[in-house]
């Protein structure tokens, strides 16, 4: 390969100046949107674009991919990095404005890219097109993956490539579509962007504008949440508007394999053949119909409750968190469901952020298993989903992935509510936060804003965002590496104790 | 595999044809002693509550003679039904697995039937779901409680109400350091060499044995922790029944108040004590008792956690809580009481932390569902689990670096085996659906968000108080709907039984009564059959 050794060799930064560049055309765009409306802030959104524009492709020059970039360390380093890069990248437009501070900015930007959709915007009405179509976009860049969007580009990436892949792919299992990771790559992005367009369609024809379907199709194909309304789509108090976002949410939670298969093979019945699709029916249909009937005890119209109940239960799982009605009003046992609903998520594989059902399932037959093998001790219960036996390794990553979430979700609740919060709205942020949905319970309902926290809180809660958005493991390693180059060593088996001696400060402290 | 009974075969062959025969009536016919596990173990919890009922009539004599004959009633009864039963009953030597969980389920039943039934004739509560609900509180030891004013309570009511935690401390603690291990459930033999095998005889000496040294010192805990009391100036009747309820980590006080009651310093410190030691493991304390077994407990990884997390939680409290203008040695001491009343899933309280920065109070929440030692009448989901699980989360941070790395879970300096680790994920799991899906009941039933969550963590940790509505010092459970503190019973039962025994013990238990219906009915047929000559059946 060619390479003039002026450049650094790293990664890291040639995908970080990648990712601020793909921020940057998603400014330009929406430079583009404002001169189209004839808004007055062109001129201070054209200056960010030029900044982050020379700063990405500044980073991108400069630096060349290691040519044996194949280590799963590097390739964390390289997201981790890349995100907290473009965590920052994206909020220059919101302060160049001048509609948000620095801290509100990062929250707004680490918002978007998570495809979160929490906002601190208020009102979200009178900010000007380009930059509401920009915060559109950013949770359309982040719903697939920036660094994914570096693998597709960047074919020379090499064995690296697979690494970064799952380092930031969401789901427990980066299927590859074809033998080389680039092409896979690729294949998703088309996917994405081509539900994108179906969706625009669908939107459209459901009687929306062209300026708010195409952002609207953006956020709810990337699962991301964020609308130009303060009422989100009850702003459109439209039954048909409703129906297809409904069905833009559930494009964006489906496994995006699913549908390269089902287009390769010209044969539906791909979908239904994946244990996790049928789940993920069962499941949001069986919601619906309790949370229906929930609210129709408590009062409301069959029908009302049916509309609200569904669209909710859809738009919480596929962890979009567009909004029709206010469920921090409903009766305590919906919203203790649908803070279930934010915990699983939808299937591996898609846009849709939290635990993904993959891992639910596995999970439920692990208790299930152990509940078996209660009268069976010595039986052996392999765990299967849709008949496939499900591997002892992916099981024990999955369970492992799982406890980490608990674990932090628990640590993120019990500190936000030192910082002051109550026990419902610290347990709906972090869960929402951790699962990219957006709205959360008691104070930040889906009626709120997240401004009436203060701002340690709100730090909290980007750091949670970032962690649930690259599932945990990643960001550790990442500051474990910034913070002693290492990652955390091998336990010897002889001593118990840690690593040879003479290396170099353990990372992790493990005096048991 | 029968509710009332089975013949074991004998170890050294097949068993004779006609002991294949298992029907009741069969069995019946052929009488002698039954060879019946759950049999025997109902009795034996009947015989127990006898033996409480007829020490409670024997209080009532000595103190305020209140109730004592309907105690005396109740205690010759449940003698007698429960020695029937011990009597015509025993253990096989070989114990299947299948008819140990009926057992146990069984017996934990028979208690709180016990214990309804008793609080139905001592005429204590106007209605019988409210007897249940004490009785099903009281054998869990949690500390909820449908008692208005307990002051205005029978003494011979108070001690029975006491006795039943005490009675279900010891239940849950041989449970789960005899019972659970021999089963292979739950994981929670880490620290403890139990015994491992499945299908081990309970019958077996070593069984006995540590029944007998279980059962010895907890005994010599109680004692202990009423001479604390005493010390601490409480009356004589206060002292063993708090003693009772604080050993056995349940809770039920014999004030409104609790602890408030007494506004003493030193009976607040007494406390403080008897709940560290009820939460901790007495398997361990046993050690320590023989020669050079002061090393393994300061060597008990679990221990200086369990301390850690007793004393660190309360200094967290006191900084989450109070401002340094306002702290006085009261708030301290009280902050730590009830850390130490949640660690060790009691729940006893002074002032309650109704009036906590609810920083402080969801910390709480933490640690009560967490819970208590493993080897403890305590609840929760038991540091030992949480440690574990510590442990193979940082195997699988090592494992993210290192894909092919072979490095075992350790929990202090033991090597936890994966087998156990799965077994914890899997009770973990199971924990977390039950809590989710006892919230989500409870607030069905018409309970607030805060109140509903909170409150099913804590009926599974057996704590009983928690935030919301259920903060100690406001109603309690009183202040929830009927149908939702029948909801709360089952979660309590599940907890205390760590969830899988209590299921596969209902429903074994429900088909071997379904298959028994159907025997008869077989017979019946064959019978019929018999008589038109058309030969024998199935079989």
């Amino acid at each position: 390969m060619l390479r003039p050794h002026r450049r650094i060799e790293s990664a890291a930064v040639h995908v970080t100046g990648l990712a601020v560049l793909a921020i940057a055309t998603a400014a330009a765009v929406s430079v583009l949107v404002e001169l189209a409306y004839g808004d007055d802030d062109w001129l201070e959104l054209g200056m960010a674009t030029v900044l982050l524009a020379v700063v990405g492709l500044g980073l991108w020059s400069a630096s060349a991919p290691t040519e044996r970039g194949g280590r799963a360390r590097s390739a964390v380093v390289a997201v981790g990095a890349a995100w907290l890069s473009i965590s920052v990248a994206a909020a220059v437009p919101y302060v160049a404005t001048g509609v948000l501070d620095w801290d509100l900015a990062l929250f707004e930007s680490v918002s978007g890219l998570t495809g979160t959709g929490s906002t601190v915007l208020s009102p979200i009405e009178g900010n000007t097109h380009g930059l509401l179509f920009y915060r559109q976009l950013t949770q359309w860049v982040g719903g697939m993956g920036v660094v994914v969007l570096a693998v597709a580009v960047l074919p020379f990436l090499g064995v690296g490539g697979l690494e970064l892949f799952r380092a930031e792919s969401p789901g427990p299992t980066s299927d590859q579509l074809v033998p080389r990771v680039s092409d896979t790559a690729r294949r998703l992005w088309s996917i994405y962007v081509g539900l994108t367009g179906l969706s625009t369609v669908l939107l459209l024809a459901a009687g929306m504008g062209p300026y708010d379907a195409v952002g609207h199709a953006a956020t709810a194909v990337g699962t991301g949440g964020f609308s130009p309304y303060n009422d989100s789509i009850a702003h459109f108090d439209s039954v048909l508007v409703e129906l297809a976002v409904m069905a833009s949410m559930f494009l964006g939670a489906v496994k995006f394999p699913l549908f390269y298969l089902a287009i390769r093979r010209r044969d539906l019945r791909v979908f239904w053949r994946s244990s996790e699709f049928r789940f993920f029916l069962w499941l949001a249909g069986g919601s619906t119909v309790l949370l229906s009937v929930l609210n129709r005890a408590d009062g409301m119209a069959l029908p009302t409750a049916l509309r609200h109940s569904a669209f909710n239960v859809v738009s919480l799982m596929s962890s979009c968190g567009f909004g029709t009605a206010d469920f921090t009003r409903w009766v305590p046992a919906t919203q203790i469901v649908l803070l279930f609903l934010m915990v699983t998520g939808a299937m591996a594989g898609s846009t849709s952020g939290a635990l993904k059902l993959f891992r639910v399932q596995v999970v439920g037959k692990q208790a299930w298993r152990e509940i078996r093998r209660v009268r069976r001790p010595a039986g052996v219960f392999p765990i299967r989903l849709g008949g496939d036996v499900v591997p002892e390794d992916i099981v024990r990553s999955v369970l492992g992935y799982v406890m980490t979430y608990f674990l932090v979700a628990v640590a993120g609740i019990v500190m936000l509510s030192a910082f002051g919060a109550d026990l419902a709205t610290s347990a709906g942020s972090v869960i929402t936060a951790m699962g990219g949905v957006g709205p959360g319970l008691g104070e930040t309902g889906p009626a709120s804003n997240f401004l009436v926290l203060d701002g340690a809180q709100r730090g909290l809660l980007i750091s949670l965002m970032l962690l649930g958005r690259l599932e945990i493991f990643p960001l550790v390693l990442f500051a474990l590496a910034l913070a002693g180059g290492r990652g955390p060593r091998r336990v010897s088996r002889a001593s118990g104790r840690r690593g040879p001696v003479g290396s170099s400060a353990p990372t992790v402290r493990g005096r048991h | 595999m029968g509710l009332i009974g089975q013949r074991s075969r004998p170890a050294d062959g097949p068993a004779p044809l006609i002991d294949r025969d298992r029907s009741a009536v069969a069995r019946f016919v052929r009488a002698g002693r039954w060879e019946s596990p759950v049999g025997f173990v109902v009795g034996l919890a009947v015989l127990v509550g006898g033996a409480l009922a007829t020490a409670s009539a024997m209080i009532a004599v000595v103190t305020d003679g209140r109730d004592a004959g309907s105690f005396a009633l109740a205690g010759l009864l449940w003698a007698a039904l429960g020695g029937a039963f011990v009597r015509q009953c025993r253990i096989p030597l070989r114990l299947r697995s299948t008819s140990a969980f009926v057992g146990v389920f069984a017996a934990w039943s028979a208690f709180i039937a016990v214990s309804t039934a008793t609080y139905f004739l001592a005429d204590t509560f106007a209605v019988l779901d409210d007897a249940l609900f004490e009785s099903v509180s009281g054998f869990t030891t949690t500390a909820s409680t449908v008692v208005v004013d307990p002051e205005s309570l029978s003494r011979a009511t108070l001690f029975w109400r006491a006795g039943t935690q005490w009675v279900g401390g010891l239940g849950a603690l041989l449970f789960v350091v005899v019972f659970l291990p021999s089963i292979g459930v739950g994981g929670l033999d880490v620290t403890e060499a139990g015994q491992r095998h499945a299908g081990t005889s309970l019958r077996s000496r070593r069984t006995l044995l540590q029944l007998r040294r279980l059962t010895t010192l907890y005994a010599t805990l109680t004692v202990a922790g009423i001479a604390l009391y005493l010390l601490g100036g409480m009356g004589p009747f206060d002292a063993v029944t708090y003693a009772a309820t604080t050993i056995s980590t349940g809770g039920f006080a014999n004030h409104a108040g609790s602890f408030g009651h007494f506004e003493s310093t030193t009976v607040e410190w007494a406390g403080i004590g008897g709940m560290i030691l009820g939460g901790a493991n007495l398997a361990l304390m046993f050690r320590a008792t023989r020669p050079g077994g002061v090393r393994t407990l300061v060597r008990s990884f679990e221990l200086r956690a369990y301390l850690t997390v007793v004393f660190g939680g309360g200094v967290a409290v006191v900084a989450l809580t109070q401002s340094t203008d306002e702290l006085t040695h009261e708030s301290i001491r009280r902050s730590f009481f009830h850390v130490a009343s949640a660690a060790s899933t009691t729940g006893h309280f002074v002032d309650g932390w109704s009036a906590w920065e609810v920083g402080g109070q969801v910390l709480l929440l933490a640690i009560i569902g967490v819970g208590a030692m493993s080897g403890s009448a305590g609840g929760g989901f038991r540091l030992v689990r949480a440690l574990t699980l510590v442990g193979y989360l940082r195997r699988e941070l090592v494992l993210q670096v290192h894909p092919r790395a072979v490095t075992p879970v350790r929990v202090g300096r033991r090597t936890v085996s994966d087998a156990l680790v799965s077994r914890m994920i899997g009770y973990q799991a199971q924990y977390l659906v039950v809590a989710a899906v006892g919230a989500v009941v409870v607030a069905a039933l018409g309970v607030d968000l805060v109140t509903a969550i909170s409150g099913a963590i804590s009926a599974i940790a057996n704590m009983g108080p928690a935030l919301g509505d259920l903060v100690p010092g406001a109603g309690g459970v009183l202040d929830l709907p009927r149908p939702a503190r029948a909801a709360l019973m089952p979660l309590m039962l599940l907890g205390r039984l760590e969830i899988a025994p209590v299921l596969v013990g209902a429903a074994l238990a429900g088909s071997s009564v379904a298959r028994r219906v159907g025997d008869v009915r077989f017979r019946v047929g064959e019978l019929r059959s018999d008589t038109r000559g058309a030969g024998d059946g199935r079989r």
